[in-house]
């Protein structure tokens, strides 16, 4: 299929279609918004300007008794004449080196004059003189003091916690929407298939420069910063917090089951208590309090859509979860239609055994409830040997390759017979070949159809699966499984907006598919079973 | 058909089979609470005997197709102890579960298919119900507004996620909202000794809810479809030489070209079932109903490996007796087909 750099006439024909246009829209905002998850609900702050007492007290903490080591040994050697002993002189060695690295984080503390003294005393002791040993735990006392008196003080730096949260697949996805519309706006110089080729490439590589190069960023349990600062341990200056300021996972389990601001009970006052309620069915854990950078206990913006049965915000999860399940949607499609695309091509094409073989293997998984063959196969996948997202991917996938194999076969057995295939064969090319230069991309046209249906088919599957409980195991949650965690009909807050997503990237990828079967074929293809 | 159903059993069988793990550490855990004298070296052993774990898996795909009883309570011309005689799928004889030992499988099936099947037909009936005539209004009214806006219904019907509409079902009729329809289960305990008008009510109050669910999956689908089959038959030859003698729309599109569009509809069937089979894995665990599916469900949460292809081969035996009969109602109506014209499924 050649793509015509300046207007592809299936694409305008696609676009003129005004559910293809919603379509489109809707994915691109759903994708959009959950690519952006991190950035828009995220319990770290873009930018945090605050003063880390945690180092400097635990380096101050380990000071003085690394120094009364220091001397213990140095007045050991001393004691048995032999102060030169190799011994003697490695574990010295080894203690000062352990003095030199606290030194290294203190000495960014602001009024280290005492430093000063301490490092002399060190240097003269590396001698390993019992006297200079002595002096040296006296001034390493000298500094315990001096930060206990506050006269040394952490300094405040500015750390960005949220960007440096991100690993090499947050960055990948944050860069996707940005790159579709790279490619977009490029489609009319390079053809749409040229330009997200280069726009997706262009992201792999930088998401992967930024793998590469990632530290792994201190406060990394959900909480753990807030936490920090209810502590004491991080002293803040100024915060500048996303405009959800909750993880996905961070709980609080005094707030459990607050109901959405909508709600009349959802409007609590300055105790946590709605004036209106009757009592929500969450074993309270004591009264409900807003860490740091979170809005008031009685604002209305503190969980907009409520939170679920460990106090988590639910808008927030709702976000994190469209990853799973839109990403598990396009992989599982991407799979099934190029296993059904090859299959049904060559069945076609081949005809005789391979045909016969095919299409009875179609025959075969067509009776089977898939459901049921996915629920099997995902209850006994070792979570060790095949991760559960994969193992869900390559399940859908291998039950629902067969419409798009049928479509196909059809397509290409119309195809094989036409004459430049014939020409191609008579050219004596390798049946391969030709298959998958000739034949293919003639025929490819209905699996791209099947492709639409095949997405929003594979994102029901997976958030029944994960309603079910037997979702994609990892510590984020997907539509369905937050669904699924909810369901009933006292907190039906919870589970009305995931199960919404759902439906709408459903019905956004089944639009997609009809505009697209009418714009390349208006009987080129049906859809797939529900 | 019969080639088919071998596929299907083999299939099953071997991808249960390539599970990872040991199944009979399963059964052991279930055991484990249950004071014996026998200790557990020799249970397991007995547990292994007796299931087959350590034969070929010939034998035990063998003993699970049946129908006689390969393991070592078999029939002494087996060379088992004659304890039991027939086993297998062919004589409807799964054992025991291996998560409760002492529950056979077979009697929990036909009591849960007893449930599951008048459901599913009931489902399946009011699809057809409503997609007929559905999809043929909206193909005879095509380019219209009004066709337009039960299209774009249609297309939202399709993709609400089954759960989801169950579970608003049940925020909406239930209990919390208009009260109109029990949602758990499919009979209430007040009723147990009324009369049996009265408990015929309540099981069909209760099972209004999980029907439209069930329904509303296929039912889209379906309308769709008969809508396109309807339309091909509109731009036929002989409907537009029907409309050219002079006979009027209505009398033309009611006596030949909506029996005709109505043909494939019927074959619709094989792809409605299977999906309407699967679909009650969740209806049936939302509205707490003990089916087929439910139990399949139960089965694989507790990884009982008898369970699961008990339930998973009759789901697919079921839904390929109901492609057989939608083939042969497709024979019978149209008299174009015949038998031995066409290629044996």
């Amino acid at each position: 299929m050649t793509v015509d750099a300046r207007r592809n006439p299936r694409v305008e024909r696609f676009l003129a279609r005004r559910g293809g246009r919603i379509g489109i829209w809707t994915l691109a905002i759903l994708g959009t918004l959950a690519a952006w998850a991190p950035f828009l609900a995220n319990d770290r702050p873009y930018v945090l300007v605050a003063a880390d007492r945690g180092s400097l007290e635990r380096a101050r903490d380990e000071l003085a008794p690394l120094a009364e080591s220091l001397a213990r040994i140095a007045h050991a050697a001393e004691d048995a004449g032999n102060a030169a002993s190799p011994g003697a002189r490695e574990s010295i060695a080894d203690e000062a080196r352990g003095i030199e690295a606290r030194l290294g984080v203190l000495e960014t503390a602001t009024g280290a004059a005492a430093l000063a003294e301490l490092r002399r005393a060190l240097s003269a002791s590396r001698a390993g003189s019992a006297r200079s040993a002595d002096e040296l735990v006296t001034a390493a006392r000298t500094v315990r003091d001096a930060f206990a008196d506050g006269r040394l003080v952490p300094p405040t730096v500015r750390t960005f916690p949220l960007f440096a949260s991100l690993d090499a697949l947050d960055v990948f996805c944050a860069l996707l929407p940005l790159a579709g519309l790279a490619a977009w706006s490029l489609r009319r110089r390079l053809g749409l298939g040229r330009a997200l080729l280069v726009a997706c490439g262009s992201a792999v590589a930088l998401a992967a420069i930024v793998g590469i190069f990632a530290e792994k960023a201190p406060f990394a349990a959900p909480g753990a910063l807030k936490a920090a600062v209810a502590r004491g341990v991080l002293q803040v200056d100024q915060a500048w917090f996303p405009p959800i300021p909750f993880g996905y996972a961070e709980t609080n389990l005094a707030e459990a089951w607050r109901p959405p601001t909508w709600l009349p009970a959802g409007r609590l006052d300055a105790e946590g208590r709605s004036p209106s309620t009757r009592d929500v069915s969450a074993p309270s854990a004591g009264r409900p309090a807003a860490r740091y950078g979170e809005p008031a206990i009685e604002s209305s913006w503190r969980h907009v859509l409520g939170t679920d049965a460990l106090g988590r915000d639910v808008a927030a999860r709702t976000l994190w979860g469209g990853r799973i399940s839109l990403t598990i949607g396009v992989l599982a499609a991407l799979l099934l239609s190029a296993i059904g695309a090859l299959l049904g091509a060559a069945a076609g094409f081949l005809g005789g055994v391979a045909d016969t073989l095919v299409s009875r293997t179609i025959e075969v998984v067509l009776c089977f409830p898939a459901f049921f063959l996915v629920l099997c196969a995902i209850a006994w996948t070792d979570p060790d040997v095949v991760p559960v997202p994969f193992a869900i991917v390559l399940v859908i996938a291998a039950v629902g390759w067969t419409s798009t194999a049928r479509l196909v076969r059809a397509e290409s057995l119309r195809v094989a017979a036409s004459d430049h295939v014939l020409a191609a064969r008579a050219l004596g090319l390798h049946p391969a070949r030709v298959l998958v230069r000739h034949v293919l991309p003639n025929a490819i046209g209905p699996a791209l159809v099947a492709f639409g249906f095949a997405a929003g088919g594979a994102i029901g599957v997976e958030s029944s699966l994960a309603f079910l409980g037997l979702g994609a195991q990892v510590p984020l949650p997907s539509w369905g499984g937050l669904v699924g965690e909810a369901r009933g009909a006292d907190q039906a807050w919870a589970w009305i907006a995931p199960g919404m997503l759902v439906f709408l990237a459903v019905l956004a990828w089944v639009l997609v598919a009809e505009a697209a079967r009418e714009a390349l074929d208006p009987r080129a293809a049906v859809e797939p079973s529900p | 058909m019969v080639p088919t159903l071998l596929w299907i059993t083999l299939v099953v069988f071997l991808a249960v089979h390539a599970a990872p793990g040991d199944p009979a550490s399963v059964a052991e855990d279930a055991l484990a609470g249950v004071p014996s004298d026998v200790d557990v070296e020799a249970r397991s052993a007995r547990f292994r005997a007796e299931h087959l774990l350590d034969a070929p898996l010939w034998r035990q795909y063998l003993h699970f197709v049946g129908p006689f009883d390969l393991s070592p309570d078999g029939p002494t011309w087996l060379g088992g102890s004659g304890a039991r005689r027939w086993h297998g799928l062919l004589a409807f004889e799964f054992g025991d579960e291996w998560g409760r030992p002492g529950v056979a499988i077979a009697p929990e099936i036909a009591r849960r298919l007893r449930v599951t099947v008048p459901l599913s037909a009931a489902a399946l009936f009011l699809a057809y119900l409503v997609a007929i005539p559905l999809g043929a209004w909206s193909a005879l009214r095509d380019g219209r507004k009004r066709a337009g806006v039960v299209a774009g219904a249609l297309l939202f019907v399709h993709a609400l996620p089954s759960f989801w509409l169950a579970l608003l079902a049940i925020l909406v009729f239930g209990p919390t909202g208009l009260d109109l329809f029990p949602v758990f289960g499919l009979a209430s305990s007040a009723t147990e000794g009324a009369g049996a008008w009265t408990r015929a009510l309540d099981v069909l109050s209760h099972a209004v809810l999980p029907v439209v669910v069930l329904a509303a999956g296929s039912l889209a689908w379906l309308a769709r479809h008969v809508r396109g089959s309807v339309l091909q038959e509109l731009r036929s030859d002989y409907v537009r030489t029907a409309l050219s003698t002079g006979a009027s729309e209505l009398e033309v599109v009611r006596r030949h070209a909506l029996p005709n569009a109505l043909l494939p509809v019927i074959t619709f069937l094989g792809t409605v079932l299977p999906a309407l089979v699967g679909g009650s894995v969740v209806v049936e665990s939302v509205f707490g109903i003990e089916g087929i599916g439910k139990y399949a469900y139960e089965g694989l949460l507790r990884r009982d490996l008898n369970v699961i292809l008990a339930t998973t081969t009759l789901s697919a035996v079921l839904t390929l007796v109901g492609l057989f009969a939608s083939d042969l109602a497709y024979a019978l109506l149209d008299p174009r087909i015949r038998w031995g014209s066409r290629r044996d499924r």
